[in-house]
């Protein structure tokens, strides 16, 4: 991969993951703010956010790819990411640097990710001290709401 | 661009904004005046000002064939004005030939001098002729015109012009005459002068002056000069000319009036091939050349309307967006955190307001797009020979302008194929017994997130057989598969790619593209159509559009912590339910709550449960939604009374689309996101379709729930093997209470409560019953008669249920019981609540029924009481009877009536509401109509009183309302309009 544009990931920590969200699909990084809540949608959808007049749909990425929910704690973040004409809130347990992959080979995930887990990832990178899962941000736009695809390993 | 030619783009801007207006109006007026018959003043009046104003300014703007054409269209409404000409469906046809044309030109209005108008004159001048003796005695034909001198016909207003100059009327014709010679006409200018008429007098002058000039030294307006013959040789180059493309022709124009009849409007004179004369504009700077009409057309840009209310609130939260800032910055200079979090807060708000109001400058309402149907109509009609009409509705829904405008097309095309296809013609229609002529209804409605527009037409159907049939000839689909087919889904075949109705190719529609066309183009803007028919009756297409960008008036719910939003489109109407009344307008059946609504019965749906949440802690008195949408009416029950608001459908994420709840979100005033609920989803969600099918397809049920013999019960237990039954109009209230407040004291049983007892009884003492048995709550259902409050000790309440009451009052007579019924395989006793509370505490009762006897009339009171269903008319007897009254029973409205027309004396009428023959309402009507017993007292009894069922009792003139089986009240209530009586 070549280095620079495009290739910068987001460095988001989710349950223990170390999950790169490619910085072109980012718009910006905001404190947690408890959305509105929208009932009978599954866990993984936190609600609805107004960001500055667009609505902003907040999903979970520790429900979604952990089964587990993110704490509201202060290194809680939101990333918001517009895929289309879609804004999405990821909720993330807490933001890194941004890491440039360029350079480096994009592998395929270890067999012993769970298959739940695989759709989310496009593939893994090694960092120096790391393993960065890069999110395929367009499978999280086809999350079922009945949570057919919400159900995490 | 020089400033200048800004400047004039934007007035072209204008005026063709403008223009559009005026001729839409116009338009609707013409064929307001057509159906009329008739000039109406105002209405002629309005399109000749249109008219009038578009001549003037594009008269301004040098917009020259413009100017002529509504000139000429201008003098024929004038005739109509002044009531020389009648509005019939030639002159019509013809006028809205030329604002058609008219309107061609100012769309494309760079270009409009190059297009032909003559056809629209000539036939415009067709009419003018049939007026014209006078234009021709002033301008005979032979005239002889200097060379190089202009022959114009000035359209002089006397009046004005007398009063500009401030002159009488020779000195007006020498103003004229030091301009050229004046060929005809002087003698009626003087006329008009002396009398002071208002009216313009026609002038013919001959000039070496160009028309401009006229204009300006005769302080004309553009419009009311006229060329009839140009200058001719070397003067007429003097004139300025627009293009040089007209200057080609121009010798073709100037030569060809020469035969024409100088008399004749210029209009008429201009032979068919002639491009439009060059008579010189003012606007001396669009002189370059061919180019310039290109060149304007771009320039013109589209512009809409919008209100100063709007532009208003604009302007106001751009104001409080400075504002914002100015405090933003302030509390970052002073490092005050709390003020940048305010001010951004404050920021967001309005911002969020301000694209609300932007958005909604780019509202329009769709009326404007319904307003060209008439005329496709009439049309299309005319030209089919058939007798068509157009009705719209709904025409301040308002939607986007870009949806709008991709609405046109397919609507025009519906509409087009309605008329065409669907009518017949007018024997057709009258041998199917139908009016000749036909008629095709628009409507747009806002149902939920969705914009509907229903285009329904009287014609003959589609026939789904014959669709089939076709189908399978053009390959459309497999025989197999027609034959599989519904006919509603073989009506939708039309929507078939290559898949025209018609029966046969005409002009007008059918061209093989068609439906399918009208259904890709409305499914881009993400809505749906579809078509029903009804073979001989009719055909009704409805799309569906997804107001996306649309202002939607809304109603805003709280539920829980959260607020929704309800499209107010779906809302028919609020209804509270009052505590008292709650569970008389509340029924439960298969386990899904009723509420009664005016006689018929809805599903009633808790938003609560909707939503999942927990339901509310408080007993406050419900509001019921009732929400009505294509297809259904139910209640949506929700705890607080909603607030208005207008909100603006945000997008939402594909993840939502799979809750049927939701129909999409919005931002509220405050900022905070809310839901916005889909009626139709909850709807389906909670299988309300079933229901309202049980409801249609069981009469048993319908009639249950219906009737008036239908009784809202409380049934409840005293053992678990013996249910009862109490009316629960004479239920207070239902209390739980532990065994051991229950006490005995003295022989009597009472409700221990901190100040004082209550007296209970418990069923088993008075009524055969077996006794409650072991329970750690029971349930003390506190009845109310005659003033006294006692329980009745339950083992458990059952329910409240609306009951049909068949009630046998034999088999199981005894003490205490009014009669049996089964329901839901058991056998439920109805308590006679009246004799339980005397059997059982005589000391209560003994004192209140005296009270009044003693002031008693010496004969026994009489009551007339007209019930129809058995049950009720002999257990009210009996109750009346026991009371001390007579009473005379009459099964129906008209034997109540026959028997105060016998002659027999009544003190008071105590009548059912629903009954054959004559109901409760017309007995009154009747009884207040008459002279003789006008003044009777008149009980209603009813099995549901609600507010408007009590109005229109009281309009018919019912002195009380009472509901039925609450026998107490009823006695009470008889004593006391008696007493008043008496």
């Amino acid at each position: 991969m070549k280095k620079g544009p495009g290739n910068l990931y987001v460095c988001c920590h989710v349950g223990g993951l170390h999950i790169g969200v490619n910085l072109d699909w980012v718009q910006e990084i905001n404190r947690l703010t408890e959305p509105t809540f929208v009932p009978m949608m599954p866990a993984w959808l936190r609600g609805l956010v107004n960001l500055r007049g667009n609505l902003v749909t907040v999903v979970d990425l520790g429900s979604v790819v952990c089964g587990a929910p993110v704490e509201k704690t202060s290194a809680a973040r939101t990333v918001v990411v517009e895929i289309g004409d879609e804004i999405l809130g990821l909720v993330v347990d807490s933001v890194g640097d941004v890491v440039d992959v360029g350079g480096r080979a994009v592998e395929g995930l270890p067999s012993h990710v769970p298959a739940s887990q695989r759709s989310w990832f496009s593939g893994m990178v090694q960092l120096p001290d790391d393993l960065l899962l890069l999110l395929d941000v367009n499978t999280l736009r086809t999350l079922e709401a009945d949570g057919a695809r919400a159900g995490c390993a | 661009m020089s400033a200048d030619d800004a400047e004039l783009d934007e007035l072209v801007n204008d005026f063709v904004t403008e223009s559009r207006e005026h001729l839409a109006q116009v338009e609707s007026d013409l064929l307001g005046l057509e159906a009329s018959g008739e000039a109406p003043e105002e209405a002629t009046n309005r399109v000749f000002r249109a008219v009038h104003s578009v001549k003037g300014v594009a008269g301004f703007l040098g917009l020259e064939n413009i100017n002529r054409l509504a000139h000429s269209l201008e003098s024929v409404l004038d005739l109509m004005r002044k009531g020389r000409l009648e509005p019939d469906a030639g002159l019509v046809d013809v006028l809205l030939g030329a604002i058609d044309r008219l309107r061609e030109m100012i769309e494309a209005v760079g270009a409009s001098d190059g297009m032909l108008i003559d056809d629209q004159l000539t036939r415009l001048a067709a009419y003018l002729e049939g007026d014209a003796q006078q234009v021709r005695k002033v301008a005979p034909p032979s005239v002889e015109v200097p060379p190089g001198h202009w022959l114009l016909q000035l359209s002089v207003a006397t009046s004005r012009l007398a009063l500009e100059f401030g002159v009488d009327a020779p000195q007006l014709v020498e103003e004229i005459a030091r301009v050229g010679t004046l060929q005809s006409g002087a003698a009626e200018l003087m006329r008009a002068v002396d009398e002071g008429s208002r009216e313009a007098v026609v002038v013919v002058l001959s000039t070496a002056s160009t028309p401009e000039e006229v204009i300006e030294r005769l302080r004309l307006e553009s419009g009311e000069v006229t060329v009839l013959r140009e200058a001719l040789g070397g003067v007429a180059e003097a004139a300025p000319r627009p293009a040089p493309r007209q200057e080609a022709a121009a010798p073709t124009a100037a030569a060809a009036p020469q035969p024409a009849p100088a008399g004749v409007k210029p209009a008429a004179a201009e032979p068919p091939s002639a491009t439009p004369s060059p008579a010189p504009g003012r606007d001396n700077k669009d002189k370059e050349a061919a180019g310039s009409p290109a060149k304007r057309a771009d320039a013109h840009q589209e512009s809409i309307r919008v209100s100063v209310e709007l532009l208003d609130r604009l302007m106001n939260l751009s104001g409080e967006l400075v504002l914002g800032r100015n405090q933003l910055l302030q509390a970052l200079d002073s490092g005050n955190d709390k003020g940048v979090e305010t001010s951004s807060g404050r920021l967001n708000q309005v911002i969020s307001e301000m694209q609300e109001a932007v958005m909604r400058t780019r509202m329009q309402p769709i009326g404007t797009l319904f307003q060209r149907f008439p005329r496709v109509v009439r049309d299309l009609a005319g030209k089919l020979g058939k007798q068509c009409a157009l009705d719209a509705d709904g025409k301040e829904v308002e939607l986007d302008r870009s949806i709008l405008e991709a609405l046109s097309d397919p609507l025009t095309h519906i509409v087009r194929n309605s008329v065409d296809h669907g009518m017949e013609m007018p024997d057709d229609r009258r041998a199917a017994g139908k009016q000749a002529e036909g008629c095709v209804r628009m409507a747009a409605s806002q149902v939920g997130g969705n914009v509907r527009i229903e285009i329904v037409d009287d014609g003959r159907g589609i026939d789904p057989r014959r669709l089939r049939e076709k189908a399978v000839e053009r390959g459309v689909v497999t025989p197999a598969q027609a034959a599989t087919m519904s006919d509603r889904e073989a009506v939708n075949l039309i929507f078939a790619a290559g898949f025209s109705t018609a029966e046969k190719v005409t002009d007008v529609s059918g061209r093989g593209v068609g439906m399918d066309v009208v259904r890709s183009n409305i499914e881009r803007l993400g809505g749906t159509v579809d078509v029903t028919s009804q073979l001989g009756v009719g055909t009704r297409l409805t799309i569906t559009i997804p107001l996306t960008l649309a202002i939607l008036p809304a109603m805003v719910i709280a539920c829980g912590a959260r607020r929704y939003v309800l499209a107010q489109a779906n809302v028919a109407e609020l209804v509270q339910i009052r505590d008292g009344e709650g569970a008389a307008r509340i029924a439960e059946l298969n386990g899904r709550e009723l509420l009664r609504l005016r006689g018929s019965v809805i599903p009633l749906v808790r938003l609560r449960t909707v939503l999942g949440e927990p339901p509310a802690e408080t007993r406050r008195e419900p509001i019921v939604v009732v929400v009505e949408s294509s297809k259904l009416r139910y209640g949506l029950v929700i705890d607080a009374p909603p607030d208005a608001e207008e909100i603006v459908v945000k997008p939402l994420s594909r993840h939502f689309k799979s809750r049927p709840e939701y129909a999409g979100a919005t931002i509220l005033g405050d900022g905070t996101v809310a839901m916005i609920l889909d009626a139709v989803g909850i709807a389906n969600r909670c299988d309300l379709g079933e229901v309202a099918e049980d409801l249609l397809g069981e009469a048993s049920l319908r009639e249950a729930l219906d009737g008036d013999e239908a009784v809202d019960l409380v049934l409840f237990q005293n053992h678990p093997e013996d249910t009862f039954a109490v009316p629960l109009g004479l239920v207070d209230h239902i209390r739980r209470v532990s065994p051991q407040d229950v006490r005995e004291v003295g022989g009597r049983t009472v409700l221990a409560e901190q100040d004082r007892a209550l007296p209970i009884v418990m069923l088993d003492r008075v009524v055969p019953s077996r006794p409650v048995g072991d329970a750690k709550v029971l349930s003390v259902l506190m009845l109310r008669i005659h003033d006294q409050t006692f329980g009745v000790v339950a083992s458990g309440v059952e329910d409240i249920k609306r009951v049909a009451v068949q009630v046998d009052d034999r088999t199981l007579a005894m003490e205490g019981v009014i009669g049996s019924f089964q329901y839901e395989g058991r056998t439920v006793r109805l308590l006679d609540a009246g004799a339980v509370a005397q059997a059982a505490l005589p000391h209560c009762f003994t004192a209140a029924p005296p009270k009044k006897q003693d002031a008693a009339p010496q004969r026994a009171p009489r009551v007339l009481f007209a019930e129809d269903t058995r049950f009720f008319r002999q257990h009210v007897s009996k109750v009346l009877q026991g009371a001390g009254f007579e009473v005379t029973e009459a099964e129906d409205g008209d034997d109540a009536w026959q028997a105060l027309e016998r002659g027999e004396s009544f003190d008071i009428v105590v009548t059912d509401i629903q009954m054959p023959n004559c109901d409760g309402l017309q007995l009154t009507r009747r009884i207040r109509g008459s002279a003789q017993h006008r003044d009777l007292p008149v009980v209603a009894l009813t099995s549901l009183s609600s507010d408007e069922d009590q109005s229109d009792g009281r309009a018919a003139g019912v002195t009380a309302y009472l509901i039925k089986l609450d026998d107490a009240a009823l006695v009470a209530a008889v004593r006391n309009y008696m007493g008043a009586l008496v």
